[in-house]
């Protein structure tokens, strides 16, 4: 049975308040379990441990690019005292390849008896080898021979440049001869037979070449590509790597943005029943006599205002270049990007307020082109493209009703998908000394969109202006 | 409370479950009052209703695991419920008496008082009052049916009686209720 005084008394009361008892949160708060961390940060996890090997790799990669070339010897060889170290290193390794040039007597090799004649080695690997020449054997002496050329450049057939096993029995010679004259092929690494040749073409008896020609030819081994010492070779290519420069600068973009919308929901109410939504609503029912009577009326309530606006990025970075000509370089390295954006939703009594700030390390990967290099100035053009890495994101949340603040806290924010984007600009260069610049570049980039769904001016404003300034570091100007 | 945005309850309510303490005290700043009233229906010693509440308040808190948000109001709700099951809990403890069954210092009701009264100039605090001022078994009654819109079979199951007798406790109950209900106004007319 419907009663309508209990209806009355049930609406009445619905909404009744009375004072609590003193001290009664106390008393929850006393029976609660232990209070958790504050939100976000019990389940989030410094990214500080990043920043180590990040910084790391930073530093490392620095290193790499400032460590100097290795200078030379004071006697200008890089490679001072070779054959003792090549006489050591093979009869260390089975391996080695190292040839041992030995110092040759000259009249036992010469086959010119003209005066003048100068001894000039021939390289042998520019020669076709002989089909009886057998490669040095690993481990044991080999020796070289050098025949003199005559001074129109001509030689004889002797001129050739035999190598030879080391060892007294003539016949385990052999040879590699430039040319195929008989002359030639008897001027191999026997000192009987490259005599009787020299005697038999004329040439100056070898006695009087014995002292005024004794050659001691050191061959070194960086003038055969083959023979050069491995520790040689590595040294070449770790020079080649080694950047011409190094810059450091910062970067900003030109746009922030700033985007508002209101969202009115709307209630359709019965006109005979219509009343406007109680409590801090700010919706107003439409007059009745402004609308015909049994016709619905639609009520505004509770419109919510979004705003978004998003700072302009900040870059940090720190960038190698290898100039592969004079005007043609390429540039890469480190950066740090910053964005910060802040998006309010409010209503009428209450805000919502989220502070979302997101950290990049990107790689970027630049072509140089230098119109114009003085010694004051150099103009230049730069293009390329980076790839980023989202590697913090945090947003600070905060609730405000009736301009108070409810809850604030600190989340995290995840962006996984890489952010890819191209750029080019222009750029000139304060050249203060052979070593130290100033830069300023200006250029345009854009970023592609990605499938995050965080909003960043990267999404708002794909292409941007930025401009880019700092000082660059050259080597070997 | 009223017109609180229901994102906000709503994550206040996801921040409680998690365990933080400020979101925690938020319900209870935003509920307190409202629940107090509610269990002083039930409960009139004012130390009793403290600890009813407390441990109303410590059961919220740790059944939000259990609770789905469904929108504004559906916290409010759902906290009532465990505040009246805590109140009843309470009073079950209690030692019975023969009360709920009889209570023979109450007049049988007549007629007259079997009108219905025009409560719309009574003032809430003033209903709440006289609610508080029934007796103890005319009050759980008539607070579970009125109030808490139970049915007789459910308010027999909770408070281990027969059907029959929460309906006649409630008719004693509107009885007593309309005859306070004439007291106020008489005497509010020769005022």
């Amino acid at each position: 049975m419907k009663d309508g005084m209990f209806d009355d008394i049930r609406k009445k009361l619905e909404f009744l308040e009375e004072e609590a008892p003193g001290g009664l949160w106390e008393g929850i708060e006393s029976s609660l379990p232990p209070a958790a961390a504050p939100h976000g940060r019990k389940n989030f996890r410094s990214l500080r441990w990043l920043w180590m090997p990040a910084a790391a790799a930073a530093a490392a990669l620095a290193v790499f690019l400032l460590l100097p070339a290795r200078e030379e010897t004071e006697d200008g060889s890089l490679l001072a005292g070779l054959p003792e170290q090549v006489a050591e290193e093979e009869s260390r390794t089975e391996d080695s390849q190292q040839i041992v040039w030995e110092e040759v007597d000259p009249s036992e090799v010469y086959s010119s008896a003209e005066a003048g004649t100068l001894a000039q080695a021939v390289p042998v690997l520019e020669q076709e080898p002989a089909e009886e020449c057998s490669l040095p054997v690993p481990g044991e002496r080999n020796t070289l021979s050098l025949t003199p050329v005559a001074a129109d450049g001509k030689s004889d057939a002797s001129e050739a440049l035999a190598v030879a096993e080391g060892k007294s029995d003539a016949s385990e010679t052999s040879a590699v001869a430039e040319g195929e004259s008989e002359a030639a092929a008897s001027a191999v690494v026997q000192p009987e037979s490259a005599v009787s040749s020299a005697s038999s073409d004329g040439k100056p008896d070898s006695s009087e070449r014995e002292d005024d020609r004794r050659v001691t030819m050191e061959i070194f081994p960086d003038d055969f590509p083959d023979f050069e010492p491995e520790s040689a070779g590595k040294r070449n290519r770790f020079a080649a790597l080694r950047p011409q420069s190094i810059s450091a600068g910062a970067s900003g973009f030109m746009t922030q943005s700033r985007m508002e919308n209101t969202y009115s929901p709307v209630s359709t109410f019965n006109t005979l029943n219509s009343k406007a939504p109680s409590g801090d609503g700010i919706g107003q029912a439409v007059p009745a006599s402004d609308r015909p009577s049994g016709e619905p009326v639609q009520v505004q309530s509770y419109a919510l205002k979004t705003d978004a606006k998003h700072y302009r990025p900040v870059t940090f970075s720190v960038l190698a270049k290898w100039q592969f000509t004079e005007t043609l370089g390429l540039e890469s390295g480190l950066s740090w990007t910053m964005l910060s954006s802040r998006f309010t939703t409010s209503s009428a009594t209450s805000q919502i307020a989220d502070q979302q700030t997101l950290q990049y390390i990107g790689i970027p990967l630049n072509m140089t082109f230098s119109f114009l290099d003085t010694r004051l100035f150099t103009i230049y053009a730069a293009m390329g493209g980076m790839v980023e890495k989202c590697v913090d994101g945090r947003v600070k949340h905060s609730e405000y009703v009736s301009d108070k603040l409810l809850l604030s806290y600190v989340d995290k924010v995840s962006v996984t998908p890489l952010q890819w984007s191209v750029s080019g600009g222009a750029g000139i260069q304060a050249n203060f000394s052979d070593n130290l610049a100033f830069f300023a570049e200006p250029g345009l980039s854009y970023h592609f969109r990605n499938d995050s769904q965080v909003g960043t001016i990267y999404r708002e404003h794909p292409l941007d202006f930025r401009f880019s300034f700092g000082f660059r570091v050259t080597f070997n100007r | 409370m009223k017109g609180l945005s229901a994102d906000i309850e709503k994550r206040i309510v996801d921040r409680a479950r998690a365990g933080d303490r400020a979101a925690c005290r938020q319900i209870y700043d935003w509920y307190s009052k409202y629940l107090t009233a509610v269990c002083s229906r039930f409960i009139q010693d004012r130390s009793e209703l403290g600890d009813v509440l407390q441990d109303a308040f410590v059961r919220i808190f740790g059944s939000l695991g259990g609770f789905e948000y469904r929108g504004e109001g559906s916290l409010r709700a759902w906290a009532r419920q465990i505040a009246v099951n805590e109140a009843l809990k309470k009073l079950r403890g209690r030692k019975k008496t023969a009360s709920l069954e009889y209570m023979p210092e109450v007049p049988d009701v007549t007629e007259e008082e079997e009108e219905e009264e025009n409560v719309d100039k009574i003032p809430p605090e003033v209903l709440q009052d006289m609610i508080k001022a029934l007796p103890e078994g005319y009050r759980t009654i008539f607070n579970l049916y009125v109030l808490e819109e139970k049915s007789h079979k459910e308010i027999a199951s909770l408070l281990g009686i027969t059907e029959s007798t929460s309906a006649s406790q409630l008719h004693r109950a509107r009885a007593l209720l309309v005859k306070k209900i004439k007291d106020y106004r008489n005497n509010k007319i020769r005022q």
